[in-house]
């Protein structure tokens, strides 16, 4: 291993130590021999202002060392724009930390910096799929793609990217909040378009009647436009059949109970809410407090 | 491995830990854990060099929980922890004015350098820190933490974390509230834009998000709640939305809680 101290190129440099308390040591990092060389350096091109390729260069290994450390990326952020480099370069870099320590959340500021720079997006829903293709849910790998579209409205094969993941896994919910977004951002949502998508829900309702991504996007899509569940018989007809078919699914019952209530049929709910104590007893407390609501009202 | 696989397999071996977890809380083991936490941390933890002030705050606070706080803690090194904490803050000066104010994370890179700028989830572990630790907070510098959240707040109401750019999101909202209400001091904040932007990131699904049209999660939700609940803005939730999020809430909990529908507690 080389250290910054024994390379002829960087003996202007007068390094900056780390301070380290022997008598007092608080929080004390055991930090290795190279991260000390490294960090020393950094501190030394920070105080002088030195905005050069070799600094570039250590902010890599700084950023190898510490990929977390936000003032290290503000400063290769700040040499980028002082040496107007070609930015593919970058690409590639972050490209490289993510694929390495995709949760971490400078790296994913970093990538949105260099597009907003660049003006470029066109490589972002490759790199977000790539990344979701390993963790399906990563939050940081979402938030960057709904970014990307909102920004540079990419819209047009975005339902059919979502199809494609609810078919490998109709339990990811990430995916189906990414359906009800796409949808409020580009097609809008409307009485019909919230008819489609119930039966859209209702088609994975009935392959896994127990996922409550499926349910919440159902009761999610009318509740959030301020419709009434009664305003959409298919929803009524699903629940139904389902339970007439005894379904044991707690979130199927619990939409029951609501359409019941909003029928104003409020012995039907309360039956229900008796039934749900039985058959998702983890919630049992919270099912006996809907059904006494019920008689507090009548 | 689709989510139902992931789940059944998990659930399996969730199981055969429990046959052979301990029954009560170690607490004797947690306590002397924590006290060591506070001084020294072995070299793989420089990759949290960037958390450290947060990593000292974890500690205290679990010392803090067990009740172990003045009986691992002496007088004298209260004082030296207190120290530490308070050699990590930015006051104003004439130069940066009040953008760089607050405390930081780690002294890896020293004063001196004149680089260091404020964290706004630093100063609320420094602030959580000094108050656990029995500090007046007298070495705050308040003026210049309160007039730095007027910096940090967007105009879409959240708050970044650092005054040059950063990722803006419900965390560093919580963070500005909690400052603030330990402060007693709410002219740092635009209370009314904040809870706006907590209230529009609730999610269909009735939790919370990080962001507008983002998924609800445990964490963001917890954050979101709390400080409207510090704002005093909570009560402006309407019924409805409150109830789904009770709902969402309640349906996290699988034996332990999910923070989002179908993924492992």
């Amino acid at each position: 291993m080389t250290f910054y101290a024994d390379l002829p190129e960087w003996k202007d440099i007068d390094p900056i130590p780390l301070p380290y308390s022997e008598t007092a040591p608080v929080v004390q990092i055991m930090y290795s021999e190279r991260f000390k060389d490294v960090f020393s350096y950094m501190a030394a091109i920070m105080q002088r202002k030195e905005y050069s390729k070799r600094a570039l260069a250590l902010t890599t290994d700084a950023i190898d060392c510490n990929a977390a450390n936000y003032t290290v990326w503000h400063y290769r952020r700040e040499i980028l724009r002082h040496l107007n480099l070609d930015l593919q370069e970058e690409m590639r870099f972050t490209e490289s930390v993510i694929d390495d320590q995709p949760k971490n959340y400078q790296v994913w500021h970093h990538r949105r910096c260099i597009i907003e720079m660049s003006g470029d997006p066109s490589q972002e829903l490759k790199l977000t799929s790539w990344t979701l293709s390993s963790d399906a849910k990563n939050y940081h790998a979402w938030d960057h793609r709904q970014w990307v579209l909102s920004q540079y409205k990419l819209w047009d094969n975005e339902l059919e990217y979502i199809d494609k993941l609810l078919d490998a896994d109709l339990r990811n919910n990430s995916a189906w909040n990414h359906r009800y977004f796409v949808i409020e951002n580009s097609l809008g949502w409307n009485k019909d378009r919230i008819a489609q998508e119930l039966e859209y829900a209702g088609s994975y309702i009935k392959k896994a009647p127990n996922n409550e991504s499926s349910w919440n996007y159902a009761r999610g899509i009318i509740k959030k436009n301020k419709m009434k569940y009664l305003d959409f018989p298919y929803l009524k007809d699903l629940c139904t059949s389902l339970n007439e078919a005894h379904v044991p699914s707690p979130f199927l019952l619990h939409t029951l109970a609501d359409i019941h209530i909003e029928e104003g049929n409020t012995t039907a709910a309360r039956n229900m809410f008796g039934t749900l104590q039985e058959l998702d007893s983890i919630r049992k407390k919270y099912w006996a407090y809907r059904q006494n609501q019920l008689t507090a009202a009548a | 491995m689709s989510t139902t696989e992931v789940q059944d397999s998990e659930v399996v071996e969730e199981q055969g830990k429990h046959e052979s977890a301990p029954k009560k809380l170690l607490r004797e083991k947690h306590k002397k854990y924590f006290k060591q936490m506070l001084t020294l941390l072995p070299e793989p933890f420089q990759a949290h060099d960037s958390s450290r002030l947060t990593l000292l705050y974890f500690s205290l606070s679990a010392l803090d929980l067990l009740g172990a706080v003045d009986e691992l803690i002496s007088e004298k090194r209260k004082h030296e922890l207190i120290a530490w904490i308070y050699s990590l803050q930015v006051k104003h000066d004439e130069e940066h004015g009040y953008s760089r104010c607050g405390f930081y994370a780690t002294d890896s890179i020293p004063e001196k350098v004149d680089n260091n700028h404020g964290h706004i989830a630093m100063t609320y572990v420094a602030l959580c820190s000094l108050i656990i630790l029995g500090d007046d907070l007298s070495g705050v510098d308040r003026e210049s933490i309160i007039q730095s959240l007027k910096v940090l707040q967007l105009s879409s109401g959240s708050f970044q974390c650092i005054s040059y750019g950063t990722e803006s999101d419900a965390r560093f909202v919580y963070c500005a509230a909690c400052i603030s209400y330990f402060l007693k001091d709410w002219r740092g904040v635009d209370v009314k834009g904040a809870a706006d932007f907590l209230f529009s990131i609730q999610s269909y699904e009735g939790g919370f998000a990080q962001n507008i049209g983002r998924e609800s999660h445990g964490g963001s939700t917890f954050c979101s709640i709390a400080a409207l609940h510090l704002m005093g803005k909570l009560e402006e939730l309407p019924e409805d939305n409150k109830e789904n999020l009770i709902t969402w809430c309640l349906n996290r909990q699988q034996s332990g809680f999910n923070g989002r529908p179908n993924k492992p507690v």
